[in-house]
């Protein structure tokens, strides 16, 4: 970072306060979503307090402020600081603006949430779902395997120190840096370049867990002349974990065409049952 | 030669923009509004959420007519998107061409939803913009409701009237 | 009784407040079958059973709202069972399954409560009632914790005894082949996993990591006697060196990525906002 962009970082006490509330009201985004407005109405509510102390209690461009904030929405929690600061330094200059008798366009704020929301959704999820949880979960499993409580401890920090940092920063850089930041990330390529790299280490840890974590073993056994034939050492001398890689594959490649999880799950468990009473399993 | 015109809150977003250009084999998306274009913010995003190897154009209705009635457009699949019908009204009889409608995600941004008209799931309809559509419908069109394309379609016009 | 019934629905209520408090991932059965384990005071049951439960809901997340099963609930009350009634690994499994498909129904359920709501919270706004916008919310909020709270609580104190003679009835056979089912049941989640980061382009490197997973032996000093190291092939590369080369070749590609678009930008003067530019470029490949 340039020390332009480091002076841009800092904060005074009051920004400090505002972005700091923002944090942790933010935390509560996800709470209870509804099918017509997903995130909106709680969106409103998080944003509340600070058009309260923007245009005062109870006054018109209060109401008018939190009426034009409860649209649809929806994005990824963790990268909400970011729409939701920027949102309230809008505000800011909405008020300033309007206080020296000037014009500003507040059907901007609404432009901007929603041509954002989509954008930070899918670096979001793709940092949260393909790189953190993946991670964590790969490292706490086999600690937790063991009975050992380092795997839930783990867990819990691999997920939430960055996590923390994210939320904080992106709040950050939503009230300081503001707008043109994120639109220079996306046209310079910044947002995609992160996302494929998100897939990239996630497709590498997938690859990883399927030949830790799926232990399929086939017990078929043969008795031949003077000797036993033993199917798992065979497929084992082949390629080992040659079984779990078919079985995810096939299952891959089933949900991908039909997308139907449920049947997925029931066809597992009656081949579960076939191959146990054939004994060629279990 | 444009696919489809298409009225949807986010324009240009995720699973939507991805299905329906594979679907229709879309080349080129052009978003229409007047104030769009002058948003930098939004303009960077709408091409960035754009599927891989689709160009996206965000254009003013005068410039958005010119380029989809250039001759050069012809050959190319070009899927329009807006979020207002008013755009679509005034686009419709300044097109060579007779393209097909549709619209989903519609009316949940931008005003409260208990002054509007649920008409689907995901279609709000105030006032003014049944008012819109209606004059639409007038110039013998009518919107397909299909949010994406493995949905059916339905028609808009009976959605309303029924 | 009544002790474990407040524990588990102190945990279910808990584990829905933090499925959606600051996307901290805590809700997942790694994390909160160990928290119930410790609080029905069997913390290694609970952290094996959390591991088990894990696995086979790997690939099962909550997206955007949307709640494909609920894994939390499912997970929580099949482990309370399997500690409180002593039983095992299979039968948490058999019981986390079908509830967590249960679990979404009353999810679905909730929402559509909340959802009738929003007039409401609208109405509140249009009266310019911020005081009464504000407590409908928080209503909401301490209505669904506390829902959530009376379910863990209840299904606890009244379903222990029929959930114990359904266990009993579960035949051997039956037994055997969900401990063969819950091996095969991790490929389902990682599958779910794999359609979700799945592009053509970077499919070889979900197969450079299967390979890291399964073929390299890695060589541990296990004892050293007389100044002689022996070292024993005992396990494979472990997730954390995986993800250390991972997050490399992550990088790599991160980096080359940008390299590639700044050329690219480099071609597009930056100040063609005028009509004809724009319109050029609309017809060039």
């Amino acid at each position: 970072m340039t020390d332009t962009n480091k002076e841009m970082m800092k904060l005074n006490k009051d920004e400090r306060k505002i972005v700091s509330k923002m944090f942790w009201r933010n935390q509560f985004l996800m709470f209870c979503t509804s099918y017509t407005k997903q995130q909106g109405i709680t969106y409103g509510w998080l944003m509340a307090p600070f058009f309260q102390k923007i245009y005062g209690k109870d006054t018109d461009a209060f109401y008018d402020a939190l009426s034009r904030e409860l649209d649809f929405f929806n994005t990824a929690p963790a990268m909400n600081g970011f729409i939701a600061s920027l949102d309230v330094s809008m505000q800011e200059e909405n008020k300033a603006l309007t206080d020296r008798g000037e014009f500003f366009d507040v059907t901007s704020i609404t432009a901007l949430k929603t041509a954002l929301m989509g954008p930070l959704a899918g670096i979001g999820y793709a940092i949260y779902l393909s790189v953190l949880r993946v991670i964590a979960t790969g490292i706490a499993l086999s600690l937790s395997q063991q009975g050992n409580i380092l795997g839930p401890i783990l867990f819990l920090l691999v997920v939430n120190v960055p996590n923390m940092l994210i939320r904080w920063f992106t709040t950050v850089l939503g009230y300081k840096a503001g707008g043109q930041f994120i639109s220079e990330a996306m046209r310079s390529g910044t947002f995609a370049a992160i996302t494929k790299g998100c897939a990239v280490l996630g497709l590498i840890m997938t690859g990883a867990m399927t030949a830790q974590f799926v232990t399929f073993k086939t017990t078929f056994e043969a008795k031949l002349a003077n000797s036993t034939f033993n199917l798992q050492s065979v497929i084992d001398s082949i390629m080992p974990g040659l079984l779990p890689l078919a079985i995810t594959l096939i299952l891959f490649a089933y949900l991908k065409k039909y997308n139907r999880p449920v049947r997925a799950l029931i066809a597992v468990f009656l081949l579960s049952i076939i191959l146990t009473l054939l004994k060629i399993a279990g | 030669m444009i696919s489809m015109i298409r009225i949807d809150d986010r324009l240009v977003h995720g699973q939507v923009a991805v299905k329906w250009s594979k679907q229709l084999g879309i080349s080129r998306i052009v978003v229409v509004s007047d104030t769009i274009p002058k948003n930098e913010i939004q303009v960077s995003a709408l091409k960035m959420a754009a599927p891989a190897g689709v160009k996206v154009a965000v254009l003013d209705l005068d410039k958005a007519v010119n380029i989809l009635n250039d001759p050069r457009s012809k050959d190319m699949k070009i899927l329009v998107v807006t979020n207002e019908p008013k755009y679509v009204a005034e686009l419709l009889p300044r097109l060579n061409e007779k393209p097909l409608l549709n619209m989903a995600n519609y009316g949940r941004i931008g005003g409260l939803l208990s002054d509007k008209k649920k008409i689907t799931e995901t279609v709000y309809l105030s006032q003014e913009d049944t008012i819109c559509l209606q004059s639409i419908f007038d110039d013998g069109y009518d919107f397909n409701y299909q949010p994406l394309p493995d949905d059916t379609a339905q028609s808009l016009k009976k959605l309303i009237g029924g | 009784m009544l002790m474990n019934a407040l524990i588990v629905g102190f945990v279910v209520a808990f584990a829905k407040f933090i499925d959606w408090w600051g996307s901290t991932q805590l809700s997942r059965p790694i994390f909160i079958v160990a928290v119930l384990g410790i609080l029905l005071g069997h913390p290694t049951e609970g952290i094996i059973l959390g591991a088990q439960l894990e696995l086979i809901f790997l690939g099962n997340i909550s997206m955007g709202g949307v709640m494909p099963s609920d894994i939390t609930l499912g997970s929580i009350f099949g482990a309370a069972f399997a500690m409180i009634l002593g039983s095992n690994l299979e039968s948490a499994i058999a019981l986390a399954v079908p509830i967590s498909m249960l679990g979404t129904l009353l999810y679905s359920l909730m929402k559509m409560v909340i959802t009738s709501l929003v007039p409401r919270f609208e109405k509140h706004i249009r009266d310019r009632n911020y005081k009464s916008f504000n407590r409908l919310w928080h209503l909401q909020f301490w209505g669904f914790e506390l829902t959530y709270f009376l379910l863990g609580f209840l299904v606890i104190i009244a379903g222990t005894d029929a959930v114990n003679a359904l266990i009993q009835a579960i035949p051997d056979w039956v037994q055997k082949s969900m401990t063969v089912a819950s091996t095969i049941l991790p490929a389902i989640g990682l599958a779910l996993l794999l359609k979700m980061l799945w592009q053509k382009s970077l499919a070889p490197y979900y197969f450079l990591g299967f390979g890291l997973g399964a073929f390299f032996f890695y060589q541990k000093a296990t004892t050293v006697t007389k100044g002689v190291v022996t070292a024993q092939p005992t396990n494979i590369l472990s997730l954390v060196q995986i993800a250390f080369i991972g997050f490399i070749i992550a990088a790599l590609v991160v980096m080359a990525e940008l390299k590639n678009s700044k050329k690219k930008n480099e071609h597009i003067p930056t100040n063609s906002t005028s009509m004809d530019d724009e319109s050029e470029d609309f017809f060039n490949d």
